[in-house]
């Protein structure tokens, strides 16, 4: 028995393939929308700032890391800071700005810490010396127990016969600082995903029901309209590979959308909208919209639509692959 | 002649508090300004209706906000400086405030770090930037930490390059209106340090203006406080005032603030520590900026008594003060945009008292909302050029307000305006 034989999965296949091509088009919408606000770059430093706040010593090491000319020529706009800040460049900035700060050059070493330093652990490099005082110095918090650990793992982690190589220590301590920035930047992918859905979701209800991507509406095509079901699928057989290569390239989306929309007599556009046929002449009637219960399966079938996009479209493509890889 | 901006800002509103608009706009618009603003399109949404909705005055405050939340610190001073194209050695006095105790939440940068913000930039022009250290009796505990931490960050040199070191700050800063007064004992050993080295204080006192503690218990629990200069209590009174449309615009709290920080803030609660440090022969060079305010200058024979302690206006306080101490100076800034109070800055300018003790400064970038830096400087500029003084040797009013007064009052240990 072949389960694709049955109309509800058919049915279900053209749901899916319709919901991954708006997914596409909210991500392209998404996308502008993004690049208008610089977002990426603005989440990244908006946590970098809420990570590298240090109240106990009333200084934020990440705003200082930002005006470093390390970073800010990356960009040279406070508003449109750069997403792609790289772990190395990261690390090496933020040993700076720790050891150049006046802050740190304003702390008096006390007598016992003095002789301590200089006996065991004297830096010649003046970085490294004033990264170390800034350590012994500064009032504890978690930023400055997470440079004085990665210091000190850089120390230990560099003895050989006894004797303390400063270009290793200097390399290991960024390293350590690197790791951190890796990991943090691993955790802000994933909460930037999240925060997109959210925002994916609010252009996918916007978009669905100014276009009248009516998720309950499109289900009742397909099933009265076998062949519209039957009309998006082999669209999609023929142009899944063009989609997901080319889905950045609005250009050819809409074409190809275009071309489906000839192809199939989707209730899918602006002349489709409920807000359209609200809008048109009294004297036409329109009976749809005031039918019982228009407006509440019109609701729920934009929310559904939105929920979609949320999604993305690479996951939907990778849905459809999978039930494909079963067909075959 | 070197020439002086005695009184400007670089800080942006990441080293405000978070809630910093919320002092000045109802909350539900400053959550909205605040949000839309953090773009440049939204910077220019904003700017396009409030001049729509606002008129010159909506778009002036856009501006404002404009400079404030797109730029840093850096490009604050760069923006300052080209609004003086004509006079490519001016130097500029940057006050830094500590706004982290007025009631409105902690700042993104911390002070520490708006200090850090404010030195880079000095390295980058160590001889056309001069910084002053804002203070603040909360700052540390117990005034004995105050005053290590000031003569701290006085006494390390701020190193420009492998060559070159410079004297970081040059002045202290005081805001009283932030919520204590400027007799508070915590300071003492900072005054006292500051008298002996003759390092300046430049203390705002503009009337109804500027930045406020907005904690109303706060202010409840200290506007009555012990004056320890002169042995006496000082009492001050919560203002509450009634009004329905500062409550239905959901800023009466907030005025009621503003009002009742008159109190930490006007000229007669500097007097004993001046009559203190006078005594002493130790007199401690201050600075009440803004004479009073535009608006006090405006109405000096109105007979409506401001809120405060003496119940007096506050401009003709200050002149009071001014003839009383030769150590005190004022400065005319902010209110600079208004060319109303020309005539009268002139003529206190020729006063033969105090009118060396007059000076130039803008309290850039704040009066952007009111007028562009370079309008604001260019109009006065014109203007004092083409007075002379005749209690002065008949110099003009711009060489005495913005060089020679200023230089004056600068000169400490650690810095020389002629060297």
């Amino acid at each position: 028995m072949n389960l694709f034989n049955f109309p509800v999965i058919n049915i279900a296949l053209a749901i899916i393939i319709s919901w991954a091509l708006f997914a596409i088009f909210c991500s392209l919408v998404y996308e502008a929308f993004a690049q208008l606000k610089a977002e990426r770059g603005r989440f990244m430093k908006k946590y970098i700032l809420l990570q590298l706040q240090d109240f106990p010593n009333g200084v934020n090491w990440g705003s200082l890391l930002y005006m470093h000319g390390n970073v800010d020529l990356l960009s040279r706009a406070p508003g449109k800071p750069s997403s792609d800040v790289q772990p190395c460049l990261f690390a090496e900035t933020l040993i700076d700005v720790v050891a150049t700060a006046h802050l740190v050059q304003v702390q008096r070493l006390p007598a016992d810490l003095e002789y301590a330093t200089n006996e065991n652990v004297s830096y010649v490099n003046g970085t490294l010396a004033n990264f170390k005082k800034a350590t012994q110095t500064l009032l504890p918090s978690d930023v400055m127990m997470f440079l004085t650990q990665a210091l000190k793992s850089a120390e230990l982690n560099s003895m050989q016969t006894g004797a303390l190589d400063e270009g290793v220590i200097y390399k290991k301590l960024v390293a350590n600082i690197e790791n951190w920035y890796t990991e943090l930047t691993q955790r802000l992918s994933l909460w930037y995903k999240k925060k997109t859905r959210k925002y994916l979701f609010a252009i996918g209800a916007l978009l669905a029901f100014f276009v009248n991507v009516d998720s309950v509406q499109l289900f009742g095509v397909y099933r009265d309209y076998p062949a519209n079901s039957q009309a998006i699928t082999s669209f999609y057989n023929n142009n899944a590979d063009q989609l997901q290569s080319d889905s950045n390239n609005l250009k050819i989306l809409l074409d190809k959308f275009g071309t489906l929309q000839k192809e199939t007599v989707l209730p899918v556009g602006y002349d489709f909208s409920a807000i359209h046929l609200a809008m048109l002449d009294k004297t036409i009637p329109q009976p749809q919209i005031h039918a019982k219960m228009y407006w509440f399966w019109k609701i729920i079938g934009v929310l559904i639509s939105g929920f979609a996009a949320s999604f993305g479209g690479p996951f939907w493509f990778d849905v459809l692959k999978k039930i494909y890889s079963k067909k075959s | 002649m070197q020439y002086y901006n005695v009184h400007s800002h670089t800080f942006t509103m990441t080293n405000a508090p978070r809630r910093f608009l919320h002092l000045y706009l109802p909350d539900f618009v400053a959550d909205a300004v605040d949000k839309i603003t953090n773009t440049q399109p939204g910077t220019v949404t904003v700017e396009f209706l409030l001049s729509k909705l606002g008129g010159n005055g909506g778009k002036r405050y856009a501006s404002f906000l404009k400079i404030g939340k797109s730029k840093n610190q850096p490009e604050v001073f760069d923006a300052l400086m080209n609004s003086y194209t004509d006079d490519q050695t001016m130097k500029f006095v940057a006050l830094t405030m500590n706004m982290e105790y007025c009631g409105a939440g902690p700042s993104t940068s911390g002070f520490e770090g708006q200090l850090e913000e404010v030195l880079n930039i000095k390295r980058r022009y160590p001889n056309r930037l001069l910084v002053f250290l804002g203070v603040d009796p909360r700052w540390a505990a117990g005034q004995r930490s105050i005053k290590e931490k000031v003569e701290q960050y006085f006494s390390t040199p701020l190193k420009v390059n492998d060559t070159t070191s410079v004297s970081p700050f040059c002045g202290l800063k005081i805001y009283p209106s932030m919520g204590y007064y400027p007799f508070d004992q915590r300071l003492m050993e900072t005054f006292e340090w500051a008298a002996t080295h003759k390092v300046p204080v430049l203390s705002h006192c503009y009337y109804l203006g500027g930045i406020y503690n907005n904690d109303e218990k706060y202010l409840r629990e200290n506007l009555s406080a012990a004056d320890p200069y002169s042995g006496t209590t000082f009492n001050g009174d919560y203002v509450k005032e009634r009004g329905f449309w500062r409550w239905l615009l959901g800023t009466k709290n907030s005025n009621n603030n503003l009002d009742s920080c008159s109190y930490f803030m006007e000229p007669n609660s500097f007097i004993s520590m001046m009559d203190h440090f006078k005594a002493k022969g130790t007199p401690l060079k201050l600075c009440l900026a803004h004479f009073g305010g535009g608006n006090q200058m405006k109405d000096r024979n109105s007979s409506d008594a401001p809120f405060g302690a003496a119940r007096r206006n506050w401009f003709l306080q200050v002149k009071d003060m001014l003839l009383k101490y030769d150590t005190l100076y004022t400065d005319i800034s902010y209110a600079l945009h208004d060319q109303e109070i020309f005539p009268t800055v002139f003529d206190e300018l020729n006063h033969p008292s105090y009118g060396n003790r007059i000076m130039f400064g803008t309290d850039f970038f704040l009066t952007e909302r009111e007028q562009q830096e370079n309008k604001t400087y260019s109009n006065f500029k014109t203007a004092a050029k083409e007075k002379t003084l005749s209690n002065f040797d008949h110099i003009n009013a711009w060489d005495q307000a913005a060089s020679k007064s200023v230089a004056e009052f600068l000169k400490s240990d650690f810095y020389d305006p002629a060297s």
